[in-house]
């Protein structure tokens, strides 16, 4: 027994493909290779192209090992998930434009097509990060990790509710100096402040899994956070059309061309986009619809 | 063993009497917390609405205004989202009022959405991508007091009130006619100079508020206006019915 009980899909041979090809534009721009090619237009494209295969391999391994996943049995929620991911990261995005956070270059001049990229690239955050976290748990990885239960009073669950509006909303409201500084708090602020409402509200929760000592499923998204942040970062570096960070901490010490520091914020990240998510749709069904 | 067939006899009778106040025509059982979490709701949406057309007039008008004033405007969006929710929890009253208040209450939420951006474009007004944020925040309110306009209406049908159901109507076509219709003409005048005078969308968005006539901005908001004493108007008639409620189970006649 190997664990593989189900057919490769088609499509995940398809997103390999694409994957590779890409890998070698990205390759090719970077040498000396065929130099009558512009790889630069084709590259200007990376990071959605790259995400997008990935996506597509990924859930096609899942299918492999489980029999069903996101793109053969829940197409709805890829759907929502996309629009979740545009809606969310906007958010992020206004944040960018009061903290300097990072900056994008080389965008296309024409609005209409800088419009488009910056759909197709946001909408894959939330399937790739929500994807890994799926494959990480068909392997059952930490699985067996137990911690102490904790147990919520009233109490907490509100003073979580109020550092998280203190973290998400004081940032921007401090001195243009000191903003670039607090990207921590944006990032661990809307997990304090919107899980509670999970809590409350019986939906999947990362607090309620602490009250059974369980957690997995906070460390499997804490994984995926650092999987996929590792292949932002590795996808982004040779693209021609990428972003740049220039938050203000750790500029000297960098994994490609993200400052070390930078990276702790995938981890919370990944749980953010899990409580956001869960949050919205807390309002349509109380039915798990990411089945994590 | 009587206990138990009362027991199993209650929910078959309170369906009886469901489907025979159905089949008279008379409005359907609403229970005593629907009409309590009707009245909080339609409270909250009047002071919450109230309070952030105010404090988003000023916020576009005055480009120095402390915190503090500032903080009304969340205040406002946060007390209309907590009452639409209030109303979303009604569920007595039929399909149309849900599948209704249930739009309302996604509209709600993307107020509360925009409403950030409302903050970090004050930060930085220069940026366009925040400017176009906050025009989706008042294209999002408008859009929230026709769809709530909707809601009444179903609402007014259940109470049997056509009176405000018309009104309801009326004031919702106004919200499209007088707020919608205009709001979209001066968004697309403004992106249209912009493009034209290839300037930014900011310096067009000032010199159309500097041009604002106050005569056309009252008369604008007048179906807003109304929209806010229709919610005063359907607390008051869920509060006259929660009184007489009161006064039949103390077997006091109504008036």
């Amino acid at each position: 027994m190997n664990g593989y009980r189900h057919r490769f899909p088609r499509y995940g041979t398809i997103g390999l493909i694409v994957l590779l090809l890409m890998e070698t534009a990205i390759f090719c721009s970077q040498t000396e290779a065929f130099p009558e090619v512009s790889w630069w237009q084709i590259t200007t494209v990376a990071t959605p192209v790259c995400w997008w295969a990935y996506i597509l391999i990924i859930d096609a391994w899942i299918y492999r090992r489980k029999g069903t996943s996101l793109l053969t049995a829940r197409r709805e929620s890829l759907v929502i998930q996309c629009i979740l991911s545009i809606v969310f990261w906007s958010l992020f995005e206004a944040y960018n434009r009061v903290m300097p956070g990072w900056r994008y270059i080389h965008l296309p001049q024409d609005l209409s097509a800088r419009l488009l990229g910056y759909a197709i690239a946001f909408a894959t955050i939330m399937p790739g990060i929500f994807l890994t976290c799926e494959f990480l748990e068909s392997y059952d990885c930490f699985e067996r990790v137990r911690m102490p239960q904790v147990r919520w009073s009233q109490g907490a669950l509100v003073g979580s509710v109020v550092i998280g509006a203190i973290f998400v909303l004081v940032p921007p409201f401090m001195p243009t100096s000191v903003r670039g500084y607090l990207w921590a708090f944006v990032w661990t602020g809307w997990f304090f402040l919107l899980e509670p409402f999970n809590y409350w509200r019986g939906m999947p929760s990362i607090y309620r899994d602490w009250q059974h000592g369980d957690p997995s499923r906070m460390l499997q998204l804490f994984a995926a956070g650092v999987v996929c942040g590792l292949l932002w970062e590795f996808w982004n570096m040779w693209a021609y059309t990428k972003w740049v960070y220039v938050f203000p901490l750790g500029q000297n010490v960098k994994y490609f061309q993200m400052p070390l520091v930078g990276f702790l914020g995938f981890l919370p990240f990944a749980l953010e986009y899990f409580t956001m998510f869960h949050f919205v749709a807390s309002f349509f069904t109380r039915d798990d619809k990411l089945g994590l | 063993m009587s206990d138990t067939i009362d027991a199993a006899a209650q929910p078959t009778a309170r369906l009886d009497t469901l489907a025979t106040r159905e089949a008279a025509g008379r409005p359907p059982y609403i229970p005593v917390l629907d009409y309590v979490r009707l009245a909080q709701g339609f409270y909250f949406v009047f002071w919450g609405l109230l309070v952030t057309v105010l404090m988003e007039a000023q916020l576009l008008f005055l480009s120095e205004l402390p915190l503090f004033a500032e903080l009304f405007l969340g205040l406002g969006v946060l007390a209309t989202v907590v009452g639409t929710w209030r109303l979303y929890q009604v569920h007595s009253l039929g399909d149309a009022w849900h599948s209704r208040i249930r739009a309302t209450l996604a509209l709600a939420g993307l107020m509360g959405y925009f409403c950030l951006f409302v903050y970090l474009w004050r930060r930085v007004p220069e940026s366009t991508y925040l400017l176009v944020n906050v025009i989706a925040f008042g294209a999002s309110g408008i859009l929230y007091i026709t769809a709530f306009d909707r809601a009444v209406a179903a609402l007014a049908a259940n109470l049997g009130r056509k009176d405000m159901a018309l009104e309801s109507r009326v004031f919702g076509t106004g919200n499209l006619g007088l707020l919608l219709l205009p709001f979209a003409g001066v968004i697309g005048y403004i992106a249209a100079s912009a493009m034209v005078q290839k300037s930014d969308l900011l310096s067009e968005l000032r010199f159309v508020l500097s041009r604002a006539n106050l005569l056309v901005i009252i008369v604008l908001l007048l179906p807003f206006s109304l929209t806010l004493s229709l919610a005063w108007s359907c607390k008051d008639a869920v509060l006259r019915r929660l009184s007489n409620l009161d006064q039949a189970d103390r077997g006091v006649d109504s008036p």
